[in-house]
């Protein structure tokens, strides 16, 4: 005799779990989740430093998040999606249409947070300063040409 | 003294500091506008510290300035503004007219909340943030970034009404209100003894600290 109960489970776990399954396969979503913790981490890291109240263990948690987010972002943007009809994105079509350019911005910026997880090695917050500037230049230079005017 | 004379009798309607806030006020609205398109950000920080301290020496100088500065002189009921709307009441036109001043209300409500937004605003990286912003969320300071824009564009349309009204004071009414803004000077109504009663140096150095002192503290 089937077990009911247990096809009920598993039928009723599985529609709940749709939704979830929905919202982690958007890559839109998915990129725009990953790059908001991405700069709550970044303003982390700003505001101890600006602050004279950095501290290694801090940067060392920070900087391994931010590397984590650096290496995520060759999944981010799989083809089809860029900016189209009904899609809320700030990525340009260069991403894309630039493939190699891109890499190689992403590349930069991948080898910039390593740096700075480097330099939360060392218990030195002038070196932390500097990796942190370069790291934020390098997001820079990747929105300057492949992102939509944001504030 | 004949008739001629009396009509363009000079008065002063507007004190020193009021000018000195408006067009300093003025410069740097638009040097903060350019520097945050042109993402200068230090330049926009500095900016708006500056008109901070402007806001802050306005809004006291509301309460302890000079005679047409003062909030008490300017605001006027609701039914008051109708009246005059409908001319059956000709309250002094002296200063601010009853319309006029709620202009100035509703610019210094939103420089407030511009500049009040902005201190706590952080950008979508987190590169560049406020001086506050530390003492708030990633998310609460997305969220000071989005009121610090949308109070922007309210900004620019009351800036574009104030200027409107102008003109049309120019325009249609023939009443020059933009010299009186430089030189302090405005043409005396005939039989009016309506003048302008400035404050002491008493209260234009408490302002002055009191303003320097919040922008300093804010800024450090």
């Amino acid at each position: 005799m089937p077990n009911f109960r247990l096809i009920g489970f598993v039928v009723a776990g599985s529609m709940l779990s749709m939704p979830l399954i929905a919202v982690a396969s958007d890559p839109v979503k998915t990129r725009i989740a990953g790059y908001r913790a991405l700069g709550a981490n970044f303003k982390a890291v700003n505001d101890s430093l600006r602050g004279g109240n950095a501290t290694q263990v801090q940067m060392q948690a920070l900087s391994i998040k931010i590397y984590g987010a650096a290496k995520a972002q060759y999944s981010w943007y799989p083809r089809g999606s860029g900016p189209k009809a009904g899609i809320k994105t700030a990525a340009k079509s260069e991403i894309w249409t630039k493939a190699a350019a891109f890499r190689t911005a992403q590349d930069i910026f991948a080898k910039q947070a390593k740096a700075f997880q480097n330099a939360a090695l060392k218990n030195d917050i002038e070196a932390w300063k500097t990796a942190s500037r370069k790291l934020g230049a390098s997001c820079k230079g990747c929105h300057d040409t492949f992102r939509m005017e944001s504030d | 003294m004949n008739s001629q004379a009396e009509a363009t009798r000079k008065v002063k309607v507007w004190d020193v500091p009021t000018r000195l806030f408006h067009w300093l006020l003025v410069v740097l609205f638009a040097f903060s506008w350019w520097s945050a398109e042109n993402h200068e950000m230090e330049w926009h920080y500095q900016s708006g510290i500056l008109v901070l301290a402007l806001l802050v020496f306005r809004l006291l100088w509301g309460f302890i300035g000079g005679s047409t500065a003062r909030f008490a002189t300017f605001v006027r009921s609701p039914i008051g503004v109708f009246g005059y709307l409908r001319g059956k009441e000709t309250p002094s036109a002296f200063g601010h007219n009853p319309i006029g001043g709620y202009s100035v209300v509703a610019l210094l409500l939103f420089l407030c909340i511009q500049v009040g937004a902005g201190l706590f605003a952080t950008d979508i990286d987190g590169l560049e943030s406020g001086p506050l912003s530390h003492l708030v969320s990633f998310d609460t300071g997305r969220l000071a970034a989005e009121v610090h824009e949308t109070a922007f564009n309210v900004l620019l349309l009351l800036v574009t009404v104030h200027v409107l009204a102008i003109l049309f004071y120019a325009v249609v009414r023939k009443r020059n209100l933009l010299t009186p803004m430089f030189t302090g000077e405005t043409d005396a109504a005939t039989g009016s003894s309506d003048r302008l009663v400035s404050a002491g140096w008493g209260s234009l150095g408490l302002a002055l600290v009191a303003s320097a002192a919040i922008a300093w503290w804010v800024a450090a």
